[in-house]
Order: C-alpha cells, then structure tokens, then sequence
C-alpha cells in the first residue's frame, strides 16, 4: 500500500509515492533519480549508500522510506557551495582518495556529518568514524589523511549544513 | 626533477568522483525500462530434465521469458565452452538456467516462481585432488583434466636436465603450497543496461574491462555482425580481473533482442559473491635441488588449478603460471607440469595477476625455505640465482634491462640490512 | 507479491490500540529498522517460494520513549534511545558508563546513529552487545499493553534466539536500571575492530569492600541460544578477594555454564576457549576501576 511521502532532500522540499517496503536508497535511486547514494551490497555494510539524516550520517539502504517523513535527507549533491566543493571533497580530490569512486559519496557523508561533530578529531577517531564505510581499491590511508586535514583546516572553514524544515 | 613522481596529482576524474556525478553502469535507467531476473542452479551439479516456462509468461508485466533455445549461439567466452543458459547439465551451483524481463523486480520474480522445472541433483566434486580420480564425478563430459591442444592433460616446460640437477645438488629441498578461492568483491556489483536504438542497433552498457573482446564475443552469442552491436563502457565500481568475464551482457542484450525494449540486469551483492567468477585456487608442489653455496642447480614443480566447471580464464592463468613460477632466479635445469582441473564451483576468471603472483606466493615461500636449509639470509640467496642482462628465461625468452639485483639491494637498504661487500658489489650487468 | 502495509502511530496509545486490532495479520514493529530492513531487502531479492500474508510495518519512531531519565535511584532509557544517544549522554556516562563501552564496540557509527536499544533488545539476538551489559545492570524492562504496564527483570526475559516472554500485544518502553555501588566493565571478541558481530562478548558487575567481592553480576553472549548470567561463576566469586589468578581460575569454570553452536563467525571450539578469557577481562577491567 504506497503511501505520500514528504521529506526535504538536499535543502528541497519533496513529495514522492513510496511503499511500505522501500528503502530510502531505492527512493532516491529509483523514484527521485539521485544516483549518488550507491548500493553495493543492499544490506548495511558496505556504507555506500551513506547520506545524513537530521544530521547524522545513516545507511540509506537501512531506513524504511516512509521513516524519514518530515525529515532531513543531505546526499553528497547538497554539499558545496557557489559553485566550491565542500573542503572535505576538495580534500579528498587533492588526496587522491578515491580511485573507482564507488564508495566515495559515502565516504564524504560520513566524514562531512562526523566532522560536523567532531571538529578536531584524532587520527584514531577518524578510523572509527570512517569504519562503516568500504573502499575495495584500498584508498583508507588517502581518506583517513584528507580527512585529517580538512580538521586541521588546510582546506578551509567547514561551512554550515542545509538543513531545514518542511 | 620530476614533474608528478613523488608527488600529489589528483585525478583526471576525481571531481565527479567526490560530487557524486560520476555515472556507472548501475546507475543507468531508461523510460520503459525492463528488469531482469534469473533462475539459477539450486545444485552443484543439476540435470535439467524438462523446462515449461507457459505459466511465467502468463504473468502480468512479463515481457520474456528465455531458456538456453532462445540464446541464438549459447557458448561463450575466451575458451567457449560456457553456457549463457544451461543447457541440459549446470555445472555450478548459481548457474543461470531461466531469464525473465519484466517491468519490475517484483514481477519478475514471481514469473520465476511460476517456472515449471524438473531437476536431479547429479554426484559433485569440489576438491580438485578428488576431481582427478578415476572415479571422481564427471564434472565435464571430455573429463575432468583439460586436454591441451589435444593431446596431452599436462602443460608441460622442460629446461635442461632435472634429474641431472637433482644429483648434483648438497641438498634436496621440497614444498607443497596451496591458495584458496578468492572473489573479488568489487563495491559495484556487475550490472548491464541492453536496449535497440532507432536503427535496430543493440547497444550495451557494461562494466567490462575488455571492451573489444567483450564486443567480439557477444557478437557470437547473439549471431549479429559487429556493425550490428556497440558495446559501451563507464567508469566502472571496481573490476579486479572479474569484469574480464561476462556475467550479465550477454543475457541482458538476448533478453533486449526478444522485447525490442531496455533491459537491465543488475546482480544482488550475494550474486555477485556466490555465482561469477573467482580467483581460481591452486596446489604447488616445488622440489629443488640446491648447493652448500646457495646455487639452485634444479627446481621441478607441479601446478594443479582448480578451475571450477567452466574454462573461462583458467586456461590463460595456467600457461603465465607455468611460464613465470620458476620465479627470477636463473636456473639451468628446470621441468614444469601444469593441470588444469575442472571441479563443480564457478568458474575461474582472472583477478589481479594473473595466474602469476599466486605462483609467486609459493615460489618465494619456498626460495626463503631454501636460505633457511643452507644458512644465509633471504636476500643472499635471491641475489645468489638472479637473472642478469642477456640471460634467458626459463621459457628461452632473452631479458632485457633486468635490475633484480638492484632491486634486492635497494630493498635490503630500506630495510636496514646490511649486505656483505660482495652481494653490495653485485650487478645485474 | 507479498502485501506490505506501513503505520506511523503518533502516540504510545494509539499504537497499543492499532495492535488490538491486528489479530490474524503478521505485524513489524519497527524502531531503527538496523536489522529488520537488510533481511526485508533479502526476502525482496529472492524467488518467492511460498503466498506470505500480508505484514503490517508499524514504526514506533513517532511514540515517545526517546529520552534518558533519572531519579535517585534509577535511570530511565526509553526504548527508542538511539545507541549514539547512549553513547553521547552525560547521565550514561555518570551512572552506566559500561554502557558507552558497549555501544562504542557495536556496529559503526552510521548504525548506531539509527539503531536503538530496544530494537537491540527485542531482536534478541544471542550475540546482542546491549544485552549482556544489561543483564549484569539488573535492568528491569518495562512492557506496555493496553490495559497497562507490567516489569519484566533482563534475567527473565529471554527465551532464545529472537524469542523473549513479551506478547504481541505488547510494546517495550523503557529500560530501568538501578544506579549501583559497584563497576561494570564490558569485554567484546570480533572477528574485526569495527562494524562486526560478537564471536563473545562479556560483561561483568562487581561491588568490593577492602578488596574482597561484596556482589558478583556475569553475563556472557553469543554461547548459548540467549545472552546467559553466569549464576554459578557469580557464587565462586563473592566473598573472595580479587586477585588476578584466582579470577583467573574461577572463570575457567564458566564453560560449564555456557552451550556455544559452531556459526560463520566461529565454532563452538573456540568460543569455549575464548569465553573465559573474556570475562575474566571484564571482571579484571570491573575490578581495577575502583
């Protein structure tokens, strides 16, 4: 039984039918086109389908779409700003981070949300925060390093999240 | 000096990479799009009796429903002896046996509950040791050793005297070295999308990594000439030597040709674990012969690849195994027997190397044994066998700017280990 | 296809009353969805083989029970608490930061950042990182139905794995935990650092005096079909003074009090090797805090 589903995606409102058994992932996906959440493995762990939520960073293809009614939906297409790339895409592109880029969107939610709250972070904490996310071609060290250095500001001040309400 | 080594060059595509933009082949959806599904081997070997696939078509939002009759040339790949749908035997559990498009996943699994199959469960083998007793399991109906080029089930290379080399040798040397399966994983699982353009040209969207050789196989598979088909390639999520396989093309661009309508064949992350194609795993057996002063005067070794029910890329692995797992050591006398065995798992496709580092893996194991069975260190007896400039290797193939022992020098450096004066002194010139 | 239907009650009451009226239907309650959605998505990949009846999804997001309370003697977890709110709270930490322990080692952030504690609970999974710290706080587990609420102690409440004592009548609400003299220590075997399920985990509950054990509270998970209070270790150990070989030695006992199956995360065999070693860790950590 599809029901109407309201939520604000990347600082829009939206309205979109979804059924009772659709994840966000497939929502964005499948009936909003937004194809940055990517879906490797469909059951929470490899992290490329991370997107932040009310502000936390959350699998998408863990949340029932019809959850998030009302709420706050950031893929990695709500980041920068005029034109810039948010510093921790810009930190990651100088990096070198991503190599096939599958993982990357994720990647840049995860660490965007955790540095959102954790402003300076040690190298450890990075890790923990970066854990749920899977990169196959090996490129942890580059991100964990970009991420560090977002932190320390070489790439300039984090500007505020697009969070708003329906 | 250098304009990029040593340091930071961001890459010609890490823009899209980091704002998401980037497009891959998962990504891709068409209006009117059709989704595809497969019924596979429930078994790891299966007789397929008898397939009535009249109920699945009945059902609503079901454009096709296709068994190996509807594949217009059902063999492919590099050696052609894969099915794209089994024919009356699968050979590996998760072989596709039905494929249905339809116009969403839902539907098209429900047709596929609706498929009227009978199936026996056939005895299986998937120890390739035990594939290679008489009376082991047919897994193929010319046997379970492949024949090469006819007339012989050993892969065979034959350097100098081994037997003489053995009895030259203070010591006799010997290892036995196995590595497992390994699936590559890629974050991006393999997904094609196949659609006709307005001039009844299929086109598709795939995660290939051999585009040509991809095209000029799958032109075989649907019978069209090569004017006729255009495959299109992406930024990929990751291959890893899998992608050099066809795992969804062919039966998304079959499936395309029967509806006149896109089509697209996304594998689960279980599909892609459990069903394409693997690093094969393999046995070495290595016995060398080896002087008090750390000369290898004669190496023999035994390859065996398991190379699950279908020869895909197994074939290509062995022949640079073989050529390659004597390792970089100038040895005079040398003899190599590579099998290939077939067993009831997916088949083996490449992945990173080749066939070659595998081989590696045991080689340099067992090169470190040999320093242990006489004395000295790791590096002097790598430095000890060396190939120099001019030297031939092992298959008669002259070497050009060899820098083996440099390479060892520069390493035992790095490490901070210090070389005696005439290993410093040595030089691959 | 299988029929889904989705409810999105705005109040405890409302939802209790929606269950009244769901008798023959099969119903979801859902709270973070962590570990119900991947096995939705399963289901929804493969072949059907069976008409499966229709499955009402009724999230719970919108009832309440979202916030951690105090009083003098206890603290309140709503069962809707997020593992990241655990993990964040001044009041956990102050009181039960044995707690803050468990969650930092369960899943990763992103799950934690949806998953909540009593969806951690109901799922009752044997290997649960929440439920050992909780059985060795004596949390009591408060259920609400429709003609009121009744307390159920941790220690009582599981049956096996996914199993529990509560009706289907019945939603949890809150988590009571007394505040304890004692320290409590949480010890988690994975097969990696992050984002991986117990192979064994432990927790312990340990009140002294002048070195000597006063109170003794075990737990060990994924070694029998529920998370297990080791009842006979707990008796070795009271009234002992903690010394390092003597924990040492009264723990090697604990493997008669547990059962582990072989699984794809480890065999039987090395959970019994391992489950000792682990809650003699959690005893040691317990102890050594005082």
């Amino acid at each position: 039984m599809s029901k109407v589903l309201k939520f604000v995606l990347n600082g829009m409102p939206v309205k979109v039918v979804a059924e009772p058994q659709e994840t966000l992932l497939q929502v964005l996906r499948e009936k909003l086109s937004l194809t940055s959440p990517k879906c490797g493995c469909n059951h929470g762990d490899c992290g490329s389908c991370t997107v932040i939520l009310n502000g936390k960073a959350v699998k998408s293809c863990m949340i029932i779409a019809l959850t998030v009614e009302g709420k706050s939906v950031v893929t990695v297409d709500g980041l920068g700003t005029d034109g810039k790339l948010h510093p921790v895409q810009q930190a990651f592109h100088e990096y070198g981070a991503p190599q096939c880029g599958y993982c990357t969107p994720g990647m840049v939610m995860a660490a965007t949300a955790f540095l959102n709250e954790n402003p300076n972070p040690s190298y450890d904490e990075v890790k923990d925060a970066l854990a749920g996310n899977l990169c196959r071609c090996g490129g942890y060290q580059k991100y964990v390093d970009a991420v560090m250095a977002v932190a320390k500001g070489e790439f300039g001040p984090i500007p505020k999240g697009s969070d708003v309400d329906v | 000096m250098f304009k990029s080594v040593g340091k930071r060059v961001p890459r010609f595509d890490g823009i899209g990479h980091v704002t998401g933009k980037t497009v891959y082949p998962s990504d891709l959806s068409m209006p009117g799009m059709l989704v595809c599904k497969t019924l596979r081997s429930p078994y790891h070997c299966t007789r397929i009796h008898f397939i009535d696939t009249t109920e699945a078509e009945k059902v609503p939002g079901v454009y096709s429903v296709i068994t190996h009759k509807d594949v217009p040339h059902n063999l492919f790949s590099m050696v052609p002896d894969h099915h794209v749908l089994a024919e009356d035997i699968a050979r590996y559990k998760g072989q596709n046996i039905v494929a249905v498009a339809a116009v969403d996943k839902s539907t098209a699994l429900k047709a596929l509950s609706k498929v009227k199959i009978e199936m026996e469960e056939l005895p299986y083998v998937i120890d390739p040791v035990e594939a290679m007793k008489e009376d082991a399991p047919k897994v193929r109906p010319e046997g379970n050793l492949r024949v090469f080029d006819d007339v012989d089930t050993v892969r065979r290379i034959r350097r100098g005297d081994v037997e003489k080399g053995f009895a030259e040798a203070d010591y006799i040397v010997e290892g036995e070295y196995w590595t497992p399966n390994q699936e590559h994983a890629p974050i991006e699982t393999t997904a094609s999308l196949a659609y006709l353009d307005g001039n009844g040209k299929l086109v598709i969207h795939s995660k290939t990594q051999g585009l040509y050789f991809t095209l000029g196989d799958l032109s075989n598979v649907f019978q069209l000439p090569l004017n006729k088909l255009k495959m299109v390639g992406a930024t990929i999520g990751g291959a890893f030597g899998g992608q050099n396989s066809i795992h969804t093309d062919h039966i998304a661009g079959v499936l395309a040709l029967k509806t006149g309508k896109p089509v697209k064949f996304h594998l689960t992350r279980e599909e892609e674990m459990m069903y394409t194609t693997i690093r094969s795993a393999w046995r070495f057996k290595i016995k060398d012969g080896i002087k008090k002063d750390g000369k290898i005067t004669a190496r023999y070794v035994d390859v065996l690849e398991d190379c699950g029910a279908y020869t895909e890329l197994g074939l290509y692995a062995l022949e640079k195994n073989v050529n390659y797992i004597g390792g970089a050591n100038k040895i005079e006398n040398l003899a190599i027997d590579g099998r290939l065995v077939y067993t009831n798992k997916m088949p083996s496709g490449s992945m990173r190397g080749f066939g070659v580092n595998i081989g590696q893996y045991a080689e340099q194991v067992q090169t470190d044994k040999l320093a242990r069975k006489i004395g000295i260190s790791p590096f002097e007896i790598r430095l000890n066998n060396a190939f120099k400039e001019g030297d031939e290797n092992h298959v008669g193939n002259p070497l050009v700017a060899v820098s083996g022992i440099e390479t060892l020098q520069k390493v035992a450096k790095m490490a901070g280990v210090e070389l005696p004066k005439e290993y410093q002194e040595m030089s691959s010139k | 296809m299988r029929e889904y239907f989705y409810e999105a009650p705005e109040s405890l009451d409302e939802l209790l009353g929606l269950l009244q009226g769901l008798n023959d239907e099969e119903v979801k309650l859902l709270a973070g969805g962590t570990d119900f959605v991947p096995k939705l998505s399963k289901e929804l990949d493969e072949i059907p083989k069976e008409q499966k009846p229709p499955l009402h999804i009724i999230y719970m997001g919108n009832t309440g029970n979202n916030e951690i309370k105090e009083d003098s003697d206890n603290v309140y977890i709503g069962a809707l608490v997020t593992l990241t709110e655990i993990e964040e709270s001044n009041l956990i930490k102050q009181h039960l930061p044995v707690l803050i322990q468990a969650m930092e080692e369960t899943a990763g952030h992103t799950v934690r950042n949806v998953a909540t504690i009593g969806g951690n609970i109901m799922n009752a999974s044997p290997a649960a990182d929440s439920i050992t710290p909780l059985l060795v706080l004596d949390a009591q587990f408060v259920l609400a139905g429709i003609d009121g609420s009744r307390t159920i102690a941790a220690k009582d409440f599981f049956t096996g794995p996914g199993s529990t004592v509560i009706d289907d009548k019945e939603v949890l609400t809150t988590i009571i935990i007394k505040k304890g003299k004692g320290k409590a220590a949480f010890k988690k075997l994975g097969r990696r650092k992050a984002e991986t399920l117990s192979v064994v985990n432990a927790a312990a509950y340990i009140e002294m005096d002048n070195g000597i054990c006063k109170a003794a509270r075990l737990a060990l998970g994924a070694v029998a079909p529920t998370a297990v209070r080791c009842y006979q270790t707990e008796s070795k150990l009271v009234g002992k003074p903690v010394k390092p070989e003597l924990i040492k030695e009264i723990c090697s006992g604990v493997v008669e009090e547990i059962n582990p199956i072989d699984d794809i995360r480890a065999t039987a065999w090395y959970r019994k090797q391992v489950a000792p070693v682990m809650l003699e860790r959690a005893i040691n950590q317990a102890c050594s805090e005082e």
